[in-house]
Formats: structure tokens, C-alpha cells, sequence
């Protein structure tokens, strides 16, 4: 310590003062290793997806103008299990999965237990999103209506809901569905008892 | 005498100052929250204004950090047409938000809930704040019990001050100051050389910190160039017409063609018309090499490939590169007008490369 | 060519930066002064490093060199040239480098400045520190984000260019360079603050030099942001030019403690105290530039500023922070003894105790800034429902923290040191009241309501004329000169900071919006202002179309339109803004008629004072620039005898404020005629 005027200070100051220094460190050392644990355990936040509060309620109405003329509404459909899928054709991830979703079709409308009902993202974007899904052979009903992005609370492209024969949402996806998932799903459902409406 | 006189004057007026300025800060702060008459705050009058307003407090959930205010997702749009529809019906802010929320999750809404874990959010820095104020009062008080204040003050010597020190501002303290007056005359402190020079700087940069922002606005802030076309077509306006003229007036389709080509000399649309042209008008070489540079610059226009093709193959004779071309052409997304004729050209050619 | 270039480069100067500090550290141990010497000239191995990869990155960029990824995906052949060049930042691995050079120009100057004292151990350490710095982000480009990377498979003859928003407006060629010109300035002062706790050496005037590099620093900082703001509020599209954005929050995070290091510097040189404050604020702002990079390039939090997310940037920037926080506590841990405090505070009622509370006012800041951009993370962690804290969170809680730091900007300057009277402050804020009271009742008369805007243009007035009144006394005692000093300087950044705040509360307050259909030249009355209609038109440059209404408002047109790009899916919209003094009209083209008849919908914002906000930050930077003007004492560039700043002069230019105690004796030297103590 330095002399002169400061001669006069009491001794047991600088203990008081380093354990205060000392203590407040290793407060903030601490907290921050809470920080850095919470970050690093983050998924990327595009990665993150929440689960759907629609999960176990009716599912909201659809209805609107079919891409290819027509009028489509989700309740003509009750009786039979529903992919309701949300899509633009800008976005990669969903033209990556119409494979899947075409196999999906094929089979279940075979059987006349599923079917998938395709709704526009995009409003200005139908007559592309119609050239597409003519151009990928899908043959099920696609239907433009926005305000359902909302009632379905949309929040990232693809979006999959499959909605049961009795209008109950019973799955969400927020991603590229798979097919043999979608059939799992299905045969859940019926062992649950779903398949009646 | 004189002097304390004066000094009590002086604090008379002081506080009758202070006093005034109380008084109208709360008046005015009352008139102007309109407490005490005088208007009431300006609340968002139109339905846009409104709809705007409530938007805001959400997220736009398909976006990464807008509101579905500030966003034009077509998601966003949305939410601001059915808000503003819902408002113009007259439903409630609380309507409103409990439909989004059973939509979309408590996630949604801008403003964090205040309570489960909003609960720590709100709470904890005001909590934090009162502690390190509550520190803070502690360690003045042992501070007060510490050391003198003189030491300090030796230690770093007396203060000098630009303050005036009117005399009846301090306590009552001899202030006799030999010949001084109410003022402590100090001097003007000389004023060193950087100081002149880094006003001068200063001054410098204000005025070309203006001149830039001047000239910043003057072209509207984005890199200067680009050829405006009065109405609404522009370019394509002119290509199209210089396209239709090609057959009848060829000069003056070069003319737009060159006029175009002078604003941007890789514009492939111009490139390839004129090299047709000219391949046309016998320079077959020109134009061949004006088409070359036209599937350079632009490698997504198929056309080009076309007409180089039937340059090469009609002018330059060679069908193989001619072929070559119109494979390309037809495997880069033909015309359907166009379509019938590269196939036939094709068959052509590869038949000449044949023998 | 470029990607060996560019390559070697980055090479050189990790090696360069290793190698120095290994040479540095051995010379220390083995206290070898040839060590020592060749240990310091490494430097400038980094530095030409540095510059050999940005040449090279730069030349790749212009000419097109489609063989680097970084290049096939941030640039085109229609790109205009300004947009090549400023494409190295406008994506993550470039980025990188551009920090990369800043920070070893920044460690060069470092070692110019304190060329003649170069074998001081304090220094020695500082430069150790230093490269270690220098070194981990050569390394960060070299093993996991590099822009060298060649290309995977077919090189490509055309590239996407950059991300449309970034080449829309000119300011992308200036906001990000003064950005990290500030961020990565707060690197030299951590390096003497390491330096100086390793040592011991905690005390004056290392801590002055320090202060006067984190002005600096601070100066380009606050430019960076205002100009980022700026940027936002032009393409952006919505009008706003602040939303809490988890990017713009990271740089806000050391601009808070940034401000509080530098105010909270002044009690240590001229008191002696508060030297553990100081040491944390210095650690912790760099800290938080390092904590601030990684949430810009990780993708933790959503954000429409960061960059697109690099897998493995993120690990090992939050890595690098761990471990400059493991490494800053220890040291405090260790030294803590050493920041003994010599003096005590007399009264709370002093400037002293004004600049404690603004430490804390600052720090709470800071606190809340970082609990609501990290909080979605923590309920993430806990496997909470996931939370979104926005604007409103940060506005409400920030808002009694920046009225409080109004009042204290007014009441502040006028403090003596060691403690002041009721009269004191009654007597010298006097004008500065009257003043706040005048501009409330003017405000009040001219109709504008609202008790929030009300009040913060009362505090800011009372802020503002205490300003002035330094500045008049400054100017009456050493002429129009003394404003470019040291206390001058910090005055003008008050005036500076005024003014923003009076921009932000009545840009926010006394908005107006509209969706106008205009149709064609038909005037319409919105708000004060004409605008009418005249027309579609499209302007095409290279690469791009922009489809835009022509506006005329109040006799000048303007053009709110949007801009396609030629190879990128996305449209930008492109908002015109009539910027006048007292009003911005922000226009936005909300829906392209169908036909050329038909009427425009446009999206109409009018928000007062606007131009103000840009203003004021440029007058922030002014006075920050100028208050960086050296003392009148030796500056620590000169060898001197004393260190234990026991005989610290004092500082001529600064207004130091007079209590009756000391006037007797100020007087008689006065009166004797000397007029300097250095």
C-alpha cells in the first residue's frame, strides 16, 4: 500500500475490501457459466418448433376457391382422415417432400381413407403454386385461402396437420413429412378408435 | 454589508426562480396529459392507424424478429387484414388476442406474459436495481465512517474552476478576496495549438459530413446509374419494339438495340439481336461473335443458343457447333413457338456434321 | 491465385500471431530483451497478413472469382463494383475477415503508440493479449468459417450477388466498417487493462490512456449504430428504425458499458476511486463485443440482421467467451486486493456520487438489454413454453432508466467533486430549469400532448441547457477554441445525446399512418402535406428492376417502389422518404395498380423529427472525437519518472468546479500568477 497520507487507514479495510471484490467475481463468474450453459444447450432458433396449440381441438374450417376451379371447405372431407398441408412454391423444403406426399395419396385415395388437402401460403403466388403442383402430378385438392394461415397459426413452411375423420387435429408438423410416418399415424389413429367419424 | 445585501436578494430571486419553474413543469405536464383540461393525448384515430397499432403487438410467426406491423410476409398481411377487419367490427383488443394466442401460443405476442416465467422476466431486474441501490446506500454509509476527506484532498492538490464563484453561492465563508470581487479572475488558460486544429477539423467534417449527406439524397442514397425508362415499360418497351422492327427497318432496330446496349453493354436480349442482324446483313462473323458474348453474359437465355445456331449452321458452316447449340436450346427450356423449329434445325444439322 | 493468396495470408498472420506470443511469453520468462524485440516485430507479420487476405479477398470479389464458395455465393456479374467490394462483409466468413483486420491495424497502432515503452512488462503483457486476440480469429477463419474455401464441384460462371437488402442502399459500405471499427477498438483497451491486472499496475495514467482509446472506440460505436439505424429505417420498409432487435441489442450491450467505463474513469482520475468498476466495465465491454459476434452469427436468436448461420462459428465463439470470462474474474479474483480504494466519498450529493449512480443506471441498462435477448433461451433451456420478449418488454423498462439519466446528465456537470450544497445546485442549474420550463409550456401551448414525450422533452431540455451552460462558461473563459477539448468534447455529446433523445420521443410519439389510394394526379391532403400521383415507372440497372410510383409530395417527387433483382428470388421494397427538419414523410408502394390508370395504394408515415436522430449522432461522434484531445500533462507515450500518481496534475481544460474551501488558496495563486501545475 502506498504511504503519505494514506498512512492512516485502518488495516482490516483491505481484506473487508478484497473479499468484497473477491466474492462479487466469482457471483458473476457463476452467472455467467449459467449463461454460457443456457446458450450453448440452444438449438438453432429456426430449428426450434413449438408443439401446435390446435393439438386435440377441432380442426378450423378451410374453405375457399379450388387452384383449379371449384370450391373446397375441410368439412366436405369429415369421415376420412385429412393431410392438411401448408405450401409455396418458393420454399425447397416443400417441394422436397411432394414425393412423400404424393405416395401418401396414391395410396390412400385408393382406399378412400385419406386425403390431402393443400393450402396456398401465398395469395399472389396461385397461378405459379397451381403450374407446380400440375407439373408434379398432384391431383388432390389444393385450395386458396389466407385467412386459414391464421387460424391455423402458422408459423413456418412446410406445415403439415393431419386432422382425424371426426375433425379433431391429431398431428402437427412443422417440416417435411414422410410417408411411412403419415401411414403409422394412421393405423394409430384406427387402433385409438379414430377411423369412425 | 453591501454585499450581503445583495447575496440575500440574490437568493430571493434564486428561489423565486425555482419556484416558477415548479410551477410550470406541473402545470404543464398536467395540461398536457390532459388532466387539467386542454385536450387529452392523441390517441391512433384512424382504423389503420388502429389495426396498425394492435398488429404490432404481435409477432409475424413466419419472420425472424418483425412485428406483423412492420412485416410483409404474406402471413403478416394477414394478421393486419383480419385485425383490421375484426377492430372495424368491433371487437376488443382482449377478443382479438385470445384468438391468436389459442392460434398460435403465447409465443406470439411481442409483450411477454407477466406471469409463469414472464414473472422472473419483469421482476428480476427491478429487484436487481433496488439491491444495488440498497448496496450502494450501505457502502456510502461505511464510507462516510471511513478516512478523512482531506487526505484526499492534499493528495490531488486544490481545484481550479471556469465556475463563477458568486460568493453568496457557498456558505458563509470569509470570501474576501483581495481586489476579486464577486468573480475569481483566473485568466484566460491559453488555448493549445491541437485544440485550434481539432476545431478546425471539426469544423471540416461537419461541412463534409453536409455535403455528403447532400449529395446522398440528391441520388436518392442507392448506387447512381441504371437506365430510367419514362413509362412503364422501359427496356422492354424498346426490345420489343426494336424486335418488331427487325424484319422491317433493321437499321433502326440496331439503333435501339445500340441505344439499349449503351446503358448496359451485357444486356443479352440487345447482344443477340444485334448479332442477328448482322449475321443477317453478311457480317456473320460479327454476329457470331456478338452472340457468343450474349450467351456469355447471360447463360440463363436460352435464345441466344438458338441463333447462334442457325448462324453457325446458315453462315459459318459449322454444324457441329450448330448442333451443339441446339441441344442446349432445347435442353434449356424452348419455346413452345420455338420448339418445332430448333428440332427440325437440329435434325439438319447433325445430319450435315454426319457426313 | 486469390484463394492461395488469400490463404497464405490468413496463415501468415495465425502464425504470426502465434509465434509472437509464444517469442513474447518465453522472453518474459527468460527475461531476454532480443527475445522481447523479436517477440513485438511479429506484428507486423499479422498486419501484412491481414492485408495480403483482404487484397486477395477484394480482388477475388471484383474480378469475378467464381472459384471461391464465398464469392459463387455473394456475388454476380450484374453486381454494380461498390456492392462487389462491400460483398466481403456481407456474409458471415467475410465478415470475419474484415474483423480480422480492424483488429490488427488497431494492435499495430497499439504497438506504434507504445513504441518507447515497449519492454514494460505491463505493456509486454498487453501485446501478449493481444495477439492471443489476433490469433483466435485467424485460427476461427483458418480451421472452421473460411472465406478461402474453393468452391464443391463445377465452378460456376454466375452468382446469386448478395443478399438483396444489401445492396440496396450505400450505407452497407459504411455501417458495418464503423460498426466494427467500434466493436473491435474496445479490443486494445482490454489488452492494457489484462496487461495492467496482470502486472499490477492498476493505476493512473494507463487507466487515462485506456479511457481515451474506449472514447474513441466508443465514438465510431455509437456511428456504427446510428448509422445502422438509419440504414433499417430506409430499406426496411415500416418506418422504424429500432426494435430491440437481438443483433442490434448485441452492439447496444458494450456501447452501455462502453459509456459507463468512460464517465466512471473520470472519479478514478481525479479521485482515485472506483477502480474495480472501472476494470469491470473495460472487461465487460469487451466481453460483450465477444458475446455480441456470437449472437450475430449463431443463430440462437431470430433476428432479421444476422447472418445466415455457419455451424461451427457459433460453438467456438461462445467457447472464446467462456473463456475470456474465466479469464477476466480471475484476474479480478486475484488482484482484487490491489484495487484498493484510497479515498471515500464525502456525500452522495457530489460528482462522484452522480457518476456512481450513472454506473448503475448503466449497468441496469445493460442488465435488462441482456436478460430480455437471452431470456427466450433460458425458458428454452428450462423446456418452458417458448416466449417471445419484444419491443414493449425493453421499451418499459428502459424508459425510467433513460429519464433518470437525463436528469443526471443535467445535474451531473455541475457537481463539484467531494460533495456540493443545495444552494450550489440551485444556483447553477437555475438557468438550465428555466430553460426546461420554457420548452415544456411552449410544447404545451403548441398542442402537444402526451406525458410521456412531454416529460422526456422537459429532462432533455433541462439535460441540454446544463450542457450549454458548460459550453458558455468553457467558451468565456478560453474562447471558441475550448470546445474542441477535452470537457468541451464531452459537452457537445451531451448536446448530441439530446437531441436523440428529443428525435426518438417525438418520431415515436406523434406518429401519424395512412394507406392513401391515390389516384392519378389528383392531390391529397395527408397530415399537412400534398402528395399527389403521377405514375408508374420502372428504372433497370445492372442486375436489378425497380418498379416505382412516382410521388410528388409538396413539389418534389419521390419513389417508393420495389426492387426485383435479377437472380434472387426475393423483392426488396424500396420506401422513399421526404426528409425535412421538422417532418419525414415515409412512403411505402403497398400494391402495383394493375394498369397504368389505375389509382397507387401507398402506405403514408409521417414522423416528426427524424432528421434529428441522424443529426444528433453525428454530433456524438464530433464531441466524441474532439474530447479525445491529449492533456496538457505528459502523456504516457513519454517515459516518466513518477507512477504512483501521487503528484497526478490536473487537467487544465477541464472545467473542475470550486467549493468555498478551496477558493482562498486557488485565489492566492491566481493572484501570484502561475498559471499551469504540470
Amino acid at each position: 500500500m502506498s504511504g503519505g497520507p494514506t498512512a492512516g487507514i485502518v488495516a482490516p479495510a483491505p481484506v473487508r475490501r478484497r473479499r468484497v471484490v473477491m466474492w462479487s467475481a466469482i457471483c458473476v463468474a457463476v452467472a455467467v457459466a449459467v449463461l454460457i450453459a443456457v446458450i450453448a444447450s440452444a438449438q438453432p432458433s429456426s430449428e426450434v418448433s413449438a408443439k401446435s396449440p390446435l393439438l386435440g381441438n377441432t380442426a378450423p374450417a378451410i374453405s375457399g376457391r379450388g387452384l383449379e376451379g371449384g370450391h373446397y371447405t375441410l368439412s366436405q372431407f369429415h369421415g376420412r382422415w385429412v393431410l392438411v398441408n401448408f405450401m409455396a412454391t418458393w420454399c425447397t423444403a416443400c417441394q422436397k417432400e411432394m414425393p412423400q406426399l404424393e405416395r401418401f395419396w396414391d395410396e390412400h385415395s385408393k382406399r378412400g381413407d385419406a386425403v390431402v388437402l393443400t393450402v396456398a401460403d401465398d395469395p399472389t403466388n396461385l397461378a405459379q403454386l397451381r403450374s407446380f403442383l400440375i407439373s408434379k402430378g398432384a391431383h388432390w385438392p389444393a385450395v386458396d385461402d389466407p385467412a386459414a394461415t391464421v387460424s391455423y397459426g402458422l408459423q413456418g413452411l412446410p406445415t403439415s396437420f393431419l386432422v382425424a375423420p371426426d375433425g379433431v387435429v391429431y398431428w402437427y408438423l412443422l417440416g417435411e413429412v414422410q410417408a411411412s410416418q403419415l401411414d403409422k399415424l394412421l393405423q394409430q389413429g384406427a387402433s385409438l378408435g379414430l377411423g369412425q367419424a | 454589508m453591501q454585499q450581503a445585501q445583495s447575496a440575500k436578494r440574490h437568493r430571493w430571486a434564486l428561489s423565486l426562480l425555482w419556484a416558477a419553474v415548479a410551477v410550470a413543469v406541473a402545470t404543464g405536464l398536467l395540461v398536457g396529459t390532459g388532466a387539467l383540461g386542454g385536450g387529452k393525448e392523441r390517441s391512433p384515430s384512424s382504423l389503420y392507424e388502429r389495426t396498425l397499432q394492435v398488429a404490432g403487438e404481435y409477432r409475424c410467426p413466419v419472420c425472424e424478429g418483425q412485428t406483423a406491423a412492420a412485416s410483409e410476409a404474406p402471413e403478416a398481411v394477414e394478421i393486419r387484414d383480419l385485425v383490421g377487419g375484426w377492430l372495424s367490427e368491433g371487437r376488443s383488443q382482449a377478443q382479438i388476442k385470445s384468438y391468436l394466442v389459442e392460434r398460435y401460443g403465447p409465443s406470439i405476442l411481442e409483450r411477454p406474459p407477466s406471469s409463469g416465467e414472464g414473472l422472473w422476466l419483469w421482476w428480476v431486474p427491478v429487484v436487481v436495481i433496488l439491491l444495488a441501490a440498497g448496496g450502494l446506500g450501505v457502502a456510502l454509509h461505511r464510507w462516510r465512517k471511513g478516512p478523512a476527506s482531506a487526505a484526499a484532498t492534499t493528495r490531488f492538490g486544490p481545484e481550479r474552476s471556469a465556475e463563477p464563484a458568486t460568493a453568496p453561492a457557498t456558505r458563509a465563508q470569509s470570501m474576501a478576496l483581495p481586489g476579486v470581487g464577486a468573480r475569481v479572475a483566473l485568466g484566460k488558460a491559453a488555448v493549445p495549438r491541437y485544440q485550434r486544429v481539432a476545431f478546425g477539423v471539426g469544423l471540416a467534417f461537419i461541412v463534409l459530413a453536409g455535403a455528403l449527406w447532400f449529395v446522398d439524397r440528391a441520388s436518392g442514397g442507392r448506387v447512381a446509374g441504371g437506365t430510367v425508362s419514362g413509362g412503364p415499360t422501359g427496356i422492354g418497351a424498346e426490345l420489343e419494339q426494336a424486335a418488331s422492327e427487325t424484319s422491317t427497318d433493321p437499321a433502326a432496330a440496331l439503333a435501339l438495340y445500340d441505344r439499349v446496349l449503351a446503358n448496359d453493354p451485357t444486356e443479352a436480349v440487345a447482344l443477340t439481336g444485334e448479332g442477328w442482324i448482322y449475321a443477317q446483313a453478311g457480317f456473320a462473323a460479327k454476329g457470331d461473335a456478338l452472340l457468343a458474348e450474349a450467351e456469355k453474359d447471360d447463360p440463363s437465355f436460352a435464345l441466344a443458343h438458338l441463333y447462334r445456331g442457325f448462324v453457325l449452321l446458315g453462315y459459318e458452316r459449322d454444324p457441329q457447333g450448330a448442333a451443339n447449340e441446339f441441344k442446349w436450346y432445347l435442353t434449356h427450356g424452348p419455346d413452345a413457338s420455338l420448339e418445332a423449329k430448333a428440332r427440325a434445325a437440329l435434325a439438319i444439322a447433325e445430319a450435315e456434321a454426319g457426313r | 491465385m486469390n484463394i492461395a493468396l488469400g490463404e497464405s495470408g490468413l496463415l501468415l498472420a495465425f502464425l504470426g500471431a502465434v509465434g509472437g506470443a509464444v517469442v513474447l511469453s518465453a522472453g518474459m520468462a527468460r527475461n531476454r530483451a532480443s527475445m522481447l524485440r523479436a517477440g513485438e516485430s511479429y506484428i507486423w507479420l499479422v498486419v501484412a497478413g491481414a492485408v495480403i487476405a483482404t487484397f486477395a479477398m477484394q480482388r477475388a470479389l471484383i474480378t469475378h472469382d467464381f472459384t471461391l464458395a464465398y464469392v459463387a455465393s455473394n456475388d454476380s456479374t450484374f453486381t454494380p463494383l461498390v456492392y462487389r467490394v462491400t460483398a466481403m462483409w456481407s456474409d458471415l466468413s467475410g465478415s470475419v475477415l474484415l474483423w480480422a483486420l480492424m483488429l490488427s491495424g488497431y494492435l499495430a497502432f497499439m504497438w506504434l503508440r507504445y513504441r518507447r515503452r515497449s519492454q514494460e512488462p505491463l505493456v509486454l503483457w498487453a501485446k501478449v493479449t493481444g495477439y492471443v486476440i489476433a490469433a483466435f480469429f485467424f485460427g476461427l477463419m483458418l480451421a472452421v468459417s473460411n472465406p478461402f474455401d474453393r468452391v464443391h464441384g463445377a465452378v460456376p460462371t454466375q452468382g446469386p450477388g448478395p443478399n438483396p437488402l444489401l445492396q440496396d442502399r450505400l450505407l452497407v459500405a459504411f455501417h458495418p466498417p464503423m460498426l466494427y471499427l467500434g466493436l473491435v477498438g474496445f479490443t486494445v483497451p482490454f489488452c492494457l487493462a489484462v496487461g495492467g491486472l496482470v502486472t499490477g499496475q492498476t493505476k493512473e495514467p494507463w487507466l487515462q490512456e485506456g479511457r481515451r482509446w474506449a472514447i474513441f472506440s466508443w465514438a465510431c460505436l455509437t456511428a456504427g449504430l446510428v448509422l445502422g439505424a438509419w440504414w433499417s429505417y430506409q430499406v426496411l420498409g415500416w418506418g422504424g428504425y429500432w426494435s430491440w432487435d437481438p443483433v442490434e441489442n448485441s452492439a447496444l450491450l458494450p456501447w452501455l458499458t462502453g459509456t459507463a467505463f468512460i464517465h466512471s474513469a473520470m472519479v478514478q482520475s481525479n479521485r482515485g476511486m472506483l477502480r474495480v468498476w472501472n476494470l469491470s466495465l473495460l472487461l465487460a465491454t469487451f466481453g460483450l463485443t465477444i458475446l455480441g459476434t456470437f449472437f450475430t452469427r449463431s443463430g440462437v436468436l431470430d433476428s432479421v440482421h444476422d447472418f445466415t448461420n455457419d455451424g461451427g462459428v457459433g460453438p467456438a465463439l461462445l467457447a472464446f467467451f467462456a473463456v475470456t470470462v474465466a479469464i477476466c474474474t480471475g484476474l479480478l479474483i486475484w488482484r482484487g486486493d490491489e484495487l484498493h480504494v484510497p479515498g471515500s466519498l464525502q456525500s452522495a450529493i457530489s460528482r462522484e456520487g452522480a457518476f456512481l449512480a450513472n454506473n448503475l443506471l448503466f449497468a441496469a441498462f445493460a442488465f435488462v438489454v441482456l436478460l430480455g435477448t437471452v431470456f427466450p433461451l433460458i425458458v428454452q433451456a428450462l423446456n418452458g413454453p417458448s416466449l417471445t420478449v419484444g419491443a414493449p418488454f425493453f421499451d418499459t423498462m428502459t424508459m425510467p432508466i433513460v429519464l433518470c439519466l437525463l436528469f443526471l446528465m443535467a445535474v451531473a456537470p455541475v457537481l463539484p467533486w467531494q460533495r456540493a450544497s443545495g444552494q450550489l445546485l440551485r444556483q447553477r442549474l437555475a438557468w438550465p430549469a428555466a430553460a426546461s420550463a420554457l420548452t415544456l409550456v411552449i410544447c404545451v401551448a403548441g398542442g402537444l400532448r402526451g406525458f410521456w414525450p412531454l416529460l422526456v422533452f422537459t429532462l432533455a431540455a433541462f439535460a441540454g441547457g446544463s450542457a450549454l451552460r458548460q459550453l458558455w462558461l468553457l467558451t468565456r473563459r478560453s474562447g471558441p477554441f475550448a470546445l474542441a477539448g477535452r470537457s468541451g468534447g464531452g459537452m457537445v455529446v451531451h448536446l448530441g445525446v439530446v437531441v436523440i433523445a428529443v428525435a426518438f420521443a417525438a418520431s415515436h410519439a406523434y406518429q401519424h399512418q395512412a394507406q392513401l389510394l391515390l389516384d392519378v394526379g389528383k392531390p391529397t391532403v395527408y397530415q399537412g402535406q400534398t402528395l399527389v400521383y403521377r405514375g408508374m415507372r420502372t428504372v433497370e440497372s445492372s442486375g436489378r428492376a425497380v418498379v416505382e410510383a412516382v410521388v410528388d409530395v409538396d413539389g418534389h417527387e419521390y419513389f417508393p417502389g420495389v426492387e426485383e433483382f435479377a437472380l434472387s428470388n426475393e423483392s426488396v421494397p424500396s420506401p422513399a422518404v421526404r426528409s425535412t427538419p421538422a417532418l419525414d414523410v415515409y412512403l411505402t408502394l403497398a400494391d402495383s395498380p394493375a394498369k397504368a390508370t389505375a389509382p397507387a395504394a401507398i402506405d403514408v408515415t409521417t414522423e416528426p423529427m427524424v432528421i434529428w436522430l441522424w443529426v444528433g449522432g453525428a454530433v456524438v461522434f464530433l464531441g466524441a472525437l474532439m474530447s479525445l484531445a491529449p492533456s496538457r500533462r505528459a502523456g504516457v507515450g513519454r517515459p516518466r519518472a513518477a507512477e504512483d500518481g501521487a503528484t497526478v496534475p490536473i487537467e487544465v481544460d477541464e472545467p473542475l468546479n470550486l467549493t468555498g474551501a478551496e477558493l482562498e488558496p486557488v485565489a492566492a495563486e491566481a493572484a501570484s500568477g502561475s498559471a499551469s501545475r504540470t
